[in-house]
């Protein structure tokens, strides 16, 4: 499993969480400051997945970073 | 315990249509996750059975059955309510009270999407217990697991050791949908490219997840 930062809409708030963390890293209230926050958090070796409501990859807004460049942060 | 196959079998009859899909494709990740198997009338792929034959196969070889009565009411001015989800309830609902055991064992789950609304429209209904996904992937998942969980603790074997909490399984979902949506290239395919998937290579797409993500856990327990 890669390992992610997801951006998750829940409950009117906006969840960001490593895919392998049992908890959020941090929850915000607005969808901005989440991502920009997944970014950071990422610094560009992970991908950031940013969900719709019901759960999908928004392929507009998700940053992508290849298998290749995850492993080689590992 | 269970019985293999018909105890676990739940048939699905909810709507095909494209805004439709996203609950459809929770509700078979959300089965699977609790242990049971979902039978959609679309994951076979036969022009020699009629659909009606395929309904009423499922409906004597699933226990248990999730029918959802959204699309009863019409959503616009001028347009006709769907009567085939309340029709193939109706045929269940009579194996259930007129069939031969195991059928009179069957377990009944009638959703709705806002509440109160199947009652208005199907008024001969009214004192069963009917719940209300709202149109959420989330509220489903909770109503889905609250169902599985109240059938499974009157079983001989009771709750299964790590039955997942709601809030578990929503966070399975948001994991395995991008998994799924992405290609060997590292890009995302869209929602609807996912959701046009047959439901079959879905349903094996949602197996293959589980067994791998099971693993992972493992690992990162040890």
């Amino acid at each position: 499993m890669p390992r992610m930062i997801h951006v998750i809409p829940r409950h009117g708030r906006w969840r960001v969480k490593w895919s392998d963390g049992k908890r959020a890293l941090r929850l915000l209230s607005k969808e901005q400051e989440a991502i920009r926050f997944a970014k950071e958090r990422s610094a560009g070796r992970y991908s950031v997945i940013v969900h719709t409501p019901g759960g999908f990859a928004d392929t507009q807004r998700s940053i992508v970073v290849s298998k290749k460049k995850v492993a080689a942060a590992h | 315990m269970l019985r293999e196959d018909y105890d676990r079998k739940v048939f699905i009859n909810c709507p095909f249509s494209p805004d439709h899909q996203e609950l459809l494709r929770a509700m078979v990740f959300a089965i699977h996750r609790l242990g049971f198997i979902a039978c959609v009338a679309s994951q076979e792929s036969d022009s020699g059975e009629l659909r009606m034959e395929k309904i009423k196969r499922f409906i004597r070889e699933c226990r248990h059955s999730i029918h959802d009565l959204s699309l009863v009411a019409a959503a616009k001015k001028g347009e006709l309510a769907r009567m085939n989800m309340p029709y193939e309830l109706g045929l269940d609902l009579g194996a259930r009270w007129y069939g031969p055991t195991p059928l009179d064992q069957k377990r009944t789950l009638v959703l709705e999407k806002r509440r109160g609304s199947v009652k208005k429209a199907l008024s001969d209904h009214a004192g069963f217990d009917i719940r209300a996904h709202e149109g959420s992937v989330d509220t489903l998942i909770r109503e889905l697991r609250a169902h599985f969980y109240a059938f499974l603790s009157g079983q001989p074997g009771g709750i299964p050791k790590g039955f997942p909490l709601h809030d578990q399984i929503w966070n399975e979902w948001v994991e395995f949908v991008p998994w799924l949506q992405s290609r060997p290239d590292g890009s995302l395919r869209s929602a609807e490219e996912i959701q046009s998937m047959e439901v079959a290579e879905f349903k094996d797409k949602v197996g293959e997840w589980l067994e791998a993500y099971f693993e992972w856990l493992e690992a990162l327990e040890s």
